[in-house]
């Protein structure tokens, strides 16, 4: 067969196929009254794999009214298994002294000449080793190890889930006790495809962020506030408890499919507003997303039903709705098992500047053994976890030679934020433990890209999160052009 | 000479078809409830999911979280909200979107809509209980001790439902979806109290939550 024929041939078949869409488009019109809208109508008339085959865009544009493949447009979940690593925050709320616990270092990597305004004494800070050869605040001499937030990671975490955990910090000059510093990047995360299969975003705060935070570049889906365990059962459950408790599943689910019926009809009356496009698309979504909730066999995230998980994070099956390690271990079960997206804890009271030590040793190793429950039921489930820990500032001992100096009040100059990341598979390959560095002055030094600047180290935090999926080419459309090629050079230390 | 003929013959009913293809479709059914074509809102999204104002044109928003309450608590006359509903309110609130923009609706705060609606939904419902029937301003028709709801009831507690919390009249074709789910909903259900104080729960927690009641 020639050319020429096969050519007439693909014609011939094309005016055929087109003569029965538009049979079909009419049989749709004739029979239901109106035009095929929605993608399931489109597909129902027959009419997707036309859309598909058209060659005359102008011509598909008259066809196919913009809204309707609405329903194509929702935004993407990781129902069936997002690729994307689970993502938490742990933000520290108050300005905890992290960089009292992870022993940051000068450019060259070298130990500053003194540490004797950051609690830990002169320069010769005896080191901890863990994640490979990363340095924490070791034996003071008496058999006690500084960093007590290491202290809390070891007391949680197995030593098997350690080895396959890397670490790395970002120095990075913040403001005190403030909201107004932008570390979160759960939106970013989000904007590169972490959404959850039910739940987009969880937190713990009223806030944009659901944290003491604001968000970098991208604004997060509106959080989940969980203030108890009952809010997540509420959202994954409706009517589990109130009026709608009364009605059967049958008819709850009845109640979300009249919604929907009822909110499809009311939205089309204001596609023609600025964004109504958008806004009944996100309706339609929305409403059809609760009824796959409802519908669907849901795993439990209560960490309380799970006895592994009960041992991680040290509670048990009587253990109250607002007890902060069932919310956590929830929250956390949740995130890993991709029934949310994005999961931010918070902890509050790290504006520990008492004049004491013990306050904030206590807190710190806390916040530890949060890390390392985090780390250890991502170890369970077998599921790669990124964890970014935060804070608001830091704080300043009086000056001392004394490694366990109390802590006299805020400064956020001496900042720093932490990534952790845990492979069941082994420990990811970083290149080193420190994006940027101290200065002799003990501060984050401010001339490095991300040291003097939260919104630029939360980006290089979501750029080695990126590297960590081995999905650089996401950078551009997520992160634009924050960073040249010769800053994500000095910023990316995973892979 | 033949090839030129069917050549133009061909052009003219490929541009026939395309007419008529185009006139029967623009003519298929309703575009919109006004009758109006819908217009195209393309360039009031920006890329980044922003949207983007234009001059005389309506921007689409909705309620803010602020004041989900206060305008069910309003729209179904119930004074005053419960305990329960504030806590509804209350713990659900940071999923609704703080300043109403359209392009912040998500599934939580949809489901959130219903949580809060069903419990202010459940105020309405005590309060009437707790009043004579004729001084009722939603149910004044039903009986919500002995049960009786029938499809009578239940256009005329669509009309005062759709009137308070959407503004207008419901259209015949909401009134139809509204009948028939809840035929279908309470088909085996018996005509006694417990149905019937259901079937109010149901018809108001569904209306006050559709998109009518929180668009802006």
């Amino acid at each position: 067969m020639n050319q020429k024929n096969k050519n007439e041939m693909k014609k011939e078949l094309q005016e055929i196929e087109r003569k029965e869409k538009d049979k079909n488009f009419r049989d749709y019109c004739l029979s239901h009254g109106h035009r095929p809208v929605t993608r399931r109508e489109l597909l129902g008339a027959g009419l997707m794999s036309f859309t598909a085959s058209m060659t005359v865009p102008t011509l598909a544009g008259m066809m196919i009214p913009r809204y309707a493949s609405a329903a194509e447009n929702c935004p993407s979940s990781a129902a069936g298994g997002s690729a994307m690593t689970t993502f938490i925050t742990l933000n520290l709320a108050g300005g905890a002294m992290l960089a009292a616990n992870y022993l940051p270092t000068d450019q060259g990597r070298q130990p500053l000449p003194t540490y004797n305004i950051m609690g830990l004494g002169n320069g010769s800070v005896p080191v901890e080793r863990e994640f490979g050869n990363v340095p924490f605040a070791g034996d003071d001499g008496t058999g006690n190890i500084i960093s007590k937030l290491l202290v809390g990671i070891r007391a949680t975490a197995s030593q098997d889930t350690l080895s396959k955990t890397a670490f790395v910090s970002v120095p990075v000059r913040s403001r005190d006790d403030s909201g107004a510093n932008p570390f979160d990047i759960s939106g970013l995360v989000a904007k590169a495809g972490l959404l959850g299969a039910e739940l987009p975003n969880l937190g713990r705060r009223q806030s944009d962020t659901g944290m003491n935070h604001m968000y970098a570049k991208v604004k997060p889906p509106t959080p989940l506030i969980v203030g108890n365990y009952s809010d997540i059962d509420g959202a994954l459950n409706l009517g589990a408890t109130g009026p709608l408790s009364n009605l059967s599943e049958e008819q709850r689910l009845s109640v979300l499919g009249l919604v929907k019926k009822l909110s499809e009809t009311q939205t089309t009356r204001v596609l023609q507003n600025a964004g109504g496009r958008m806004l009944s698309n996100l309706v339609e979504c929305a409403i059809g997303k609760n009824i796959e909730i409802a519908q669907a066999e849901k795993p439990s995230v209560d960490v309380r039903q799970d006895a592994s998980l009960r041992g991680v994070w040290g509670v048990d099956a009587g253990a109250n709705d607002n007890n902060q390690d069932v919310i956590f271990g929830s929250m956390v079960k949740a995130g890993l098992i991709g029934t949310a997206g994005t999961v931010t804890l918070e902890r509050g009271g790290y504006d520990y500047h008492n004049n004491t030590r013990t306050t904030g040793d206590q807190r710190d190793q806390e916040a530890g053994a949060t890390i390392g429950r985090i780390l250890e039921s991502a170890s369970l489930f077998n599921k790669k976890v990124f964890l970014y820990v935060t804070s608001d500032g830091a704080c300043v001992s009086p000056t001392s030679d004394d490694r366990n100096a109390p802590w006299r009040s805020d400064r956020g100059s001496a900042g720093i934020v932490y990534m952790l990341a845990f492979d069941p598979s082994g420990r990811p390959e970083t290149s080193d433990h420190m994006v940027g560095h101290f200065t002799d002055g003990q501060a984050a030094d401010n001339t490095f890209v991300t040291g003097g600047n939260p919104e630029l180290a939360a980006s290089a935090v979501f750029a080695n999160y990126l590297k960590f999926n081995n999905r650089m080419d996401l950078i551009q459309p997520v992160l634009g052009t924050t960073f040249n090629t010769s800053q994500l050079d000095q910023v990316i230390k995973f892979g | 000479m033949k090839n030129m003929l069917r050549s133009f013959w061909k052009t003219v009913s490929y541009t026939i078809s395309f007419l008529l293809i185009t006139v029967a479709y623009n003519n298929c059914g309703n575009f919109n409830s006004d009758g109006g074509q819908v217009a195209s809102s393309a360039t009031t999204e920006a890329l980044n999911g922003d949207i983007v104002p234009l001059p005389n044109t309506k921007t689409s928003s909705v309620i803010r979280a602020s004041r989900v309450l206060d305008n069910l608590v309003s729209c179904l006359g119930t004074i005053e909200p419960s305990t329960a509903s504030r806590q509804e309110w209350s713990r659900n609130r940071g999923t609704i979107s703080e300043e109403g923009l359209a392009n912040t609706i998500s599934q939580p705060m949809v489901k959130s809509m219903v949580g809060i609606a069903a419990q202010v939904c459940n105020d309405l419902l005590q309060k009437e209980i707790a009043t004579n029937p004729n001084e009722r301003r939603i149910f004044p028709d039903v009986d919500l001790d002995n049960g009786g709801f029938g499809t009578n009831q239940l256009t005329l507690v669509s009309r005062r439902l759709a009137r308070s919390c959407w503004g207008r009249n419901p259209t015949d074709d909401e009134i139809t979806t509204i009948t028939r789910d809840v035929a279908a909903t309470f088909s085996g259900d018996e005509d006694n109290r417990t149905a019937t104080r259901n079937k109010a729960i149901y018809l108001c927690t569904s209306m006050a939550s559709s998109f009518s009641t929180y668009e802006m």
